[in-house]
């Protein structure tokens, strides 16, 4: 049984210039016959419940009130345990799908703001200006739904430490319970990777980091993941699924699931996924794959791994097993072990890649 | 055969002046080779030679040719191989001819190579039969072609059939002149046997096949025979010519041009230029003009994978069985572990034999900066010879370092002769003269330390002539110089393979220089390292490569455990393709960065 189900969405009105998510622009037609697809898929699943399922996209508010009843309809054969997340942007908000989304059960939402900044939300291609983000919590707060999130993102060109401080400081004034924050990736293929555009300096990207990591605990959003903050009990239930690498279900366009120890992910073609060929590739995993990945999940979250679960889980003694770089790792100040749990230091979280790398080194 | 119907030759031209085309044809209008198995240009044997449209390996082709005076004739066709590197190989290929057909562009008219190859031929008193090709080409100049052979050259060009070898057009007038102006060979059959090696090859199942001319006398399976240079004798298991495949016979005569076996275990002990002679009834002298044949250039070859040691080992090992100018012996570097001290020829036979090694036998090789050999003369009057700038003894031991000078000839465009004169300058060169050749193109002689033409004057020639400019040089001797060895400190340890021996006027510029680079090169680490440049525990220059601070993935969801992953393995190869010293890891392009030095 897998603890958490994820259904994509990928249309949106406007591409944003650093998406390489499965997207395409919004057609009515085209999204109606996607949803009767992912009706297909639906069909396929064989459990009636999920402790969390999260809904996001591409877009998914870009969808029409009828499309969104239509979609929360499928869904609702199953029963959800504790959270529902459904993706938002601004722009693309009206007061009637908030309702419709309480009324669905929807009990959280994930808004995508990036940056407060209206130049940098030019430049990277984003259509929502400042109002449409206040708008958007006008109709939430209407419609009853108070567990927001909201994603940030810093590390643009030519971003400096001090435009980053005033969002953090818009941020937490917003009456939120959550936030993810993410560094800036160019990827090739998207407008940006193709522009040439760069991330800020080296040295900067630290320094903002190291900014949010020290600031947003002052207005209080503690750090419980390598890039989220949350509010005393408002931690995302269903992303831990994923740093505890416990099973998931991903149905859509370019969706990942780790279900009984296979890792697969659907097709980013639209036209195969509409003619019912939804699956691209499944990877079996092998007990040395499992054990490397569910480090390299578990050590994103602050509190660490807890060491009895995972050797239990994975038949190995971790300390044991991965004894070099553990002992190198500590000796170097970058791993923890303690009460039970094996953490990042504060120093290893900047350096978190080179600790998995050492992990993956010695196998 | 009578010897007055043997006719042997070569055929001397410039890179891309169509000696090999003109070989093939040769062959096909000859009769040799059906036109229906042709493979393009023949003599080439190795695939690399083909791609790069150069001969390596010495060949010799037999033929009959029958002239419109009604007789048959034939010719023996030995290929030259087309580089400087390979002087001394030409020259013995040559010796075994009586003449050379000397190809030249008519597009592109002589060049320092034509010049340097038809003076080769000279000295080995061959008659020299011009012919100028290319003439189906519209950009084709014959007459310029014709007035530069006789003007540079200094031969008569008069009766130069034009040709076109890759149409065929002319051939036949190349084939008549061969035995009409070309003498044939006049040995004395009956005289002690004197057969010149010009080239030798291993096969697996016979051992060295040799290819020689008999000079003198001559030679039939069964007899035994000497190598004159080390006493070594051998009895002929074969012999035969090649046309070209191996025809056997049983015996080649006195002017003929052919190929020997004798159950000899290493290309090593065939020495081209050495005379072989028979045991029983040696002759009195060897064939002048042998020499044995000196690395000019040497580097130190490295696996990627400390665990393919081995096997560049045999790799080595095999090649040396086909290429008796390959020298090598193992070296440790603190820095890239083990590996082997490489000697070449020059620098084309160095980049050859890496690429065979990588090509051929899939290896993944770090090759150190090549060195020149020093003669370091010690305070104690002892001569140390220094191929690698990483053993050189320390200062106070040393009186004084010589280094190996050439004489450099390059022909170019008059228009270029400022930047060449100023790059000749740069490297520390010595003027000599300047030749005004006609109108146009100049021949410039410079000496010059043969350690600067290995680093980058070549590329440099190059790029300030527009591509105009040909070069050829020849060793002259050493000298003294004002030469120190420049170690490069890493975190403040020296890495020794990239110690480079630098002249102190110079020292200072490649030492910012090299700094320079390696901060672009390695990679930030996770503390500041210094790169720093010393000569004589003096450091002379210094860069400092500053800490990353921060290597974590922004975002790793259930969808990117694949991607994210890979990702991670990404940075593991990295991590592998780098040398630790001491706590720094550094990529294998640093090794070479001592190499290209542009000043960009």
């Amino acid at each position: 049984m897998a603890d958490s189900l994820y259904v994509h969405v990928p249309f949106c009105r406007h591409l944003c210039y650093y998406c390489d998510f499965a997207k395409r622009i919004y057609n009515e037609e085209l999204a109606d016959q996607y949803l009767d697809q992912l009706e297909n898929e639906i069909s396929r699943i064989r459990q009636d419940h999920f402790d969390t399922v999260y809904i996001g996209g591409g877009t998914p508010s870009a969808l029409t009130c009828r499309q969104l009843e239509k979609l929360f309809r499928m869904l609702s054969r199953f029963t959800v345990g504790s959270e529902f997340t459904f993706e938002i942007n601004p722009e693309t908000m009206t007061l009637e799908k908030a309702l419709l989304l309480k009324k669905s059960g929807v009990n959280r939402v994930s808004i995508g703001i990036q940056t407060f900044d209206e130049v940098i939300l030019k430049e990277i291609g984003r259509t929502h200006v400042l109002k449409d983000v206040d708008n958007t919590f006008r109709y939430l707060k209407e419609a009853g739904i108070e567990n927001i999130s909201i994603d940030l993102m810093y590390g643009f060109e030519n971003q400096t430490v001090n435009q980053l401080q005033c969002d953090i400081e818009k941020a937490v004034k917003l009456d939120i319970k959550h936030i993810s924050i993410y560094e800036l990736e160019i990827h090739e293929g998207t407008v940006l990777g193709h522009r040439g555009y760069r991330n800020c300096s080296d040295n900067d990207l630290y320094l903002m980091y190291r900014t949010v990591r020290y600031k947003l605990p002052c207005y209080g959003f503690q750090q419980y993941e390598i890039s989220n903050f949350a509010i005393d009990g408002y931690q995302s239930v269903h992303n831990k699924t994923y740093w505890h690498y416990n099973d998931y279900i991903g149905i859509g366009l370019g969706a990942a699931g780790k279900e009984n120890h296979v890792r697969y992910e659907n097709t980013h073609s639209m036209k195969e996924y509409l003619a019912g060929n939804w699956r691209k590739e499944e990877i079996r995993l092998g007990v040395e794959d499992e054990r490397f990945e569910t480090l390299m999940m578990g050590l994103r979250l602050l509190e660490g791994i807890d060491i009895e679960e995972y050797n239990e889980t994975l038949s190995c003694n971790i300390l044991e097993h991965y004894r070099e770089p553990i002992e190198k790792n500590i000796s170097n100040g970058r791993l923890i072990v303690d009460s039970g749990y094996l953490r990042l230091s504060d120093t290893g979280i900047y350096l978190m890649n080179d600790v998995l790398v050492d992990f993956m080194v010695w196998l | 055969m009578e010897q007055k119907y043997i006719r042997n030759f070569s055929i001397i031209a410039h890179i891309d002046h169509g000696k090999s085309t003109l070989a093939d044809r040769i062959l096909e209008q000859t009769n040799t080779v059906q036109q229906r198995d042709m493979v393009s240009q023949i003599l080439d044997d190795l695939d690399l030679e083909r791609e790069r449209g150069i001969t390596i390996k010495l060949n010799a082709v037999s033929l009959n040719y029958t002239s419109d005076d009604g007789n048959t004739y034939l010719f023996h066709l030995i290929d030259t191989p087309g580089h400087v590197d390979f002087t001394y190989e030409v020259s013995r290929s040559l010796a075994a001819c009586e003449g050379a057909v000397l190809v030249v562009d008519a597009t592109q008219g002589v060049e320092a190579q034509t010049l340097a190859n038809v003076y080769l031929a000279i000295d080995n008193d061959l008659t020299v039969l011009p012919v100028i090709n290319k003439i189906d080409l519209p950009s084709a100049m014959p007459e310029m072609a014709r007035h530069e052979i006789e003007h540079d050259i200094g031969l008569d060009a008069s009766n130069a059939p034009l040709i076109s070898a890759k149409l065929g057009t002319g051939v036949h007038q190349v084939l008549e002149d061969i035995v009409k102006y070309i003498p044939a060979p006049n040995g004395d059959p009956e005289a002690p046997l004197q057969a010149l090696i010009f080239d030798s090859y291993y096969d697996s199942y016979r051992g060295v096949i040799v290819a020689v001319r008999i000079k003198n006398g001559e030679i039939k399976v069964g007899d035994n025979i000497t190598l004159m240079s080390n006493g070594q004798s051998y009895q002929v298991t074969e012999l035969g010519i090649r046309s070209p495949k191996e025809i056997n016979k049983n015996k080649l005569e006195c002017g003929e041009v052919g190929w020997i076996a004798a159950s000899i275990k290493s290309v090593k002990d065939v020495r081209v230029g050495d005379t072989i002679t028979l045991t029983e009834r040696p002759c009195a002298e060897p064939l002048p003009g042998y020499r044995q044949l000196q690395s000019m250039v040497y580097c130190g070859l490295y696996p990627t994978d400390n665990a393919r040691y081995n096997d560049l080992r045999d790799a080595l090992e095999k090649l040396q069985l086909n290429d008796a100018s390959l020298k090598f012996e193992a070296e440790t570097s603190q820095a890239l572990g083990f590996g082997f001290r490489c000697g070449f020829l020059g620098l084309l036979h160095m980049d050859v034999v890496q690429e065979r090694l990588e090509r051929e036998y899939n290896l993944d090789l770090i090759a150190t900066a090549p060195s020149v050999v020093y003669e370091v003369h010690l305070q104690n009057g002892d001569v140390q010879l220094i191929d690698n700038p990483a053993v050189l003894p320390s200062n106070q031991m040393i009186d004084y370092i010589a280094e190996p000078y050439v004489k450099a000839s390059i022909m170019a465009p008059k228009d270029y002769i400022g930047p060449i004169m100023e790059l000749c300058q740069n490297k520390r060169g010595i003027y000599q003269d300047i030749i005004y050749m006609d109108d146009s193109r100049v021949f410039i002689v410079y000496e010059l330390p043969l350690s600067e033409i290995v680093f980058d004057f070549f590329d440099k020639l190059k790029s300030c002539t527009k591509g105009y400019a040909s070069l050829d040089y020849e060793l002259i001797g050493y000298r003294k110089s004002e030469l120190a060895r420049m170690d490069i400190l890493i975190n403040g340890e020296p890495v020794d393979a990239l110690a480079c021996i630098v002249h102190s006027k110079f020292a200072y510029q490649r030492g910012s220089t090299i700094t320079r680079k390696l901060k672009e090169i390695i990679p930030k680490q996770q503390f500041e390292i210094p790169v720093q440049a010393a000569v004589s525990g003096k450091v002379i220059a210094r860069t400092n490569i500053k800490a990353y601070r921060k290597n974590v993935l922004a975002k790793c969801y259930g969808g990117d455990v694949s991607r994210k992953k890979k990702l991670l393995e990404k940075q593991k190869e990295g991590k592998k393709r780098m040398k630790a010293v001491g706590s720094v890891e550094i990529p294998q392009e640093a090794f070479m960065a001592v190499l290209s030095m542009d000043e960009d």
